[in-house]
């Protein structure tokens, strides 16, 4: 996507002076896909500053609140980018794997304590999403989502109702908080400094994924269909693993929700969660790995901004939205990218006369 | 025929027929071929000649059988008879608009090793090391069908002509024994298609072998040892080029009609 972005961006002038140099240039770096040469370093920055920034754009223990849940969103939403976004899976169980994994770690946890709980919460959610593929492997696109979305609902049920491992109505409380060596995350501060490192290694671990073979089977299996099939590629495979995968970080959102609130309830979860992440993605932007954090960040934290005209609020959100989806069709990631190619051959113009 | 009678075919289709509800796309076409051979598949449009590949490559149901070198294929599965070395390209070039030429290629590489979230995330220096071969392997592709100055170009940014040697080197890059193509010339103009007949002559040269499914007669008569002549999803004619251009009924129902 960046290569073509930059050259539509570049002035003629800027072309005809940068040919000579590029075309030697070109030459020497040779095939490596222009994937593994593209630039993070700027979204790292964002990232180190959200790390610090988010608690101080909403304010008091209530703000804390705000960003825990922003940071825990994200991860769903990173979760969804590996069904949704990879995959081409539109999936609306979302909320049944947070659920899961939440009531995993909450029921394992006395044994072990939270670290084991979060593997088992993940190991749990990544087996049951492999399995959900595996049983609607060929299922279509809305169908396979009707057909997740009955799913979850079914969850949902046997969870208020399971009462040995939920805790039913009782629901559970008194987690424990995730411990480091001697070091407890057991305030506030320490519970969202301890989501925005899970979501930076969430980050991370997409971009390791599209820094290897793995994401462009995972394109070419999403775009290509039958296709894919007779070029060699195991595509039933890949569905899967891209199901589960994402299917293992809404299970370790769910973990990380148990434990940082010290408190789940069969209530918490609904398929409205689904829904939410579903936007939050597709806000953010489906081509880069930042783009469900973006999302999430964005419609956690604006909800509360506009508090204040309270009449006005659904109607700014909705616009708002109507707004991306018409101007941003990249989501809110690619603001950047869209502004450098409206703004750069302006500049150049300028530089010119 | 006496090339095909003395050794065991590479390929062979028995009794092929293909239904699409009450027409019958394939009736019954039987086609043989031998290793290191290249056929050539003509008719006129609707003869079923796609139809066939398609039933082979497993994209439609059909009965009958396919075997590859004395293996059964099962029908209707698309990509089980990619495990035996057959490989095709399509007469729309299908390639994936959303990726570069060089990843379009990539995923066709047969080497299989750490190319999921394990190569990604837990054997990185492994994925790294048979990344490598498969960017070599890839790029000498790009090479041969001369595209590899675009080879981080997105393909949606490819014209017609150069997609479809994408879609050849995707399929080189799988190292083919068999390559089935539909239609390799159509929209090419006279040079690139002089160029995709030397690439063919090459590829023979390197063992692959090739089933052709073209309407230019030279192109046909340049590369084929042997055509098959299909109409109305029936083979109406078997032979050397110039045995079937002979043949009256070939004639009459293709060149009459299509040329």
């Amino acid at each position: 996507m960046s290569a073509t972005d930059q050259t539509q961006g570049e002035s003629l002038a800027g072309r005809l002076a940068a040919t000579a140099t590029a075309n030697v240039r070109d030459k020497i770096i040779g095939p490596r896909p222009v994937v593994y040469r593209r630039r993070q370093r700027e979204f790292w920055l964002l990232g180190a500053v959200l790390l610090f920034a988010l608690p101080l754009l909403t304010t008091g223990i209530y703000g804390l609140g705000v960003a825990r849940n922003a940071m825990l969103l994200s991860i769903l939403a990173l979760g969804f980018y590996f069904q949704f976004a990879l995959s081409g899976q539109f999936s609306l169980a979302t909320g049944a794997f947070y659920a899961t994994g939440a009531f995993t770690s909450a029921w394992v946890s006395p044994h072990g304590g939270p670290a084991v709980g979060f593997v088992a919460a993940v190991a749990v959610t990544a087996l049951l999403g492999a399995l959900v593929k595996l049983l609607l492997s060929r299922s279509p696109l809305i169908q396979f989502g009707i057909a997740t979305l009955s799913f979850s609902e079914l969850v949902f049920l046997v969870y208020r109702n399971w009462t040995q491992f939920t805790g039913g109505n009782l629901g559970r409380f008194g987690l424990q908080s995730f411990k480091v060596g001697g070091y407890s995350f057991n305030t506030s501060t320490r519970h969202y400094m301890l989501l925005v490192g899970f979501v930076l290694i969430g980050v991370y671990l997409l971009i390791l994924f599209e820094r290897s073979p793995a994401q462009r089977d995972q394109i070419f299996t999403r775009d290509m269909g039958a296709v894919a099939k007779t070029t060699g590629l195991h595509t039933r495979r890949l569905q899967i693993v891209a199901f589960a995968l994402g299917g293992a970080y809404m299970g370790a959102a769910g973990s990380l929700f148990a434990h940082t609130g010290n408190f789940v309830h069969p209530s918490s979860f609904s398929t409205e969660i689904s829904l939410e992440v579903m936007i939050m993605v597709l806000i953010g932007g489906i081509r880069s790995p930042w783009g469900p954090v973006v999302g999430a960040i964005v419609l956690t934290v604006l909800p509360e901004w506009l508090r204040p005209i309270a009449h006005y609020q659904d109607l700014v959100y909705a616009g708002g939205i109507l707004v991306v989806i018409l101007l941003l069709p990249g989501g809110i990631v690619s603001l950047p990218t869209v502004v450098r190619a409206r703004v750069e051959p302006l500049l150049a113009k300028r530089r010119k006369t | 025929m006496s090339v095909v009678a003395d050794t065991r075919p590479l390929l062979r289709c028995a009794d092929i027929t293909v239904r699409f509800g009450g027409v019958v796309a394939v009736d019954s076409v039987s086609v043989d071929l031998a290793e290191h051979e290249v056929l050539g598949l003509v008719g006129p449009n609707g003869s079923g000649k796609t139809t066939l590949l398609n039933a082979v490559s497993g994209l439609v149901d059909a009965r009958g059988r396919v075997e590859v070198s004395g293996t059964p294929i099962p029908l209707g599965r698309p990509g089980a008879i990619v495990d035996h070395g057959v490989f095709r390209t399509y007469q729309t070039p299908q390639v994936d608009r959303s990726l570069t030429c060089m990843e379009n290629v990539l995923v066709a590489s047969p080497n299989a090793a750490c190319r999921g979230p394990v190569g990604a995330w837990i054997r990185r220096r492994a994925m790294w090391k048979h990344e490598h071969e498969r960017w070599d392997e890839a790029a000498d592709s790009l090479r041969r069908v001369g595209l590899l100055d675009r080879a981080n170009d997105l393909a949606a940014g490819l014209p017609y002509g150069q997609q479809r040697h994408l879609e050849i080197a995707r399929a080189l890059t799988a190292r083919p024994t068999l390559l089935l193509m539909d239609e390799p010339a159509a929209g090419l103009s006279s040079t690139e298609t002089r160029h995709l007949i030397e690439l063919l002559a090459q590829l023979q040269d390197d063992g692959i072998t090739l089933l052709v499914i073209e309407h230019k007669i030279t192109f046909l008569e340049e590369i084929c040892h042997r055509i098959v002549v299909l109409e109305m999803g029936r083979t109406i004619a078997e032979g050397t080029p110039s045995e079937v251009w002979a043949n009256p009924a070939v004639m009459a129902a293709y060149l009459g009609e299509a040329k």
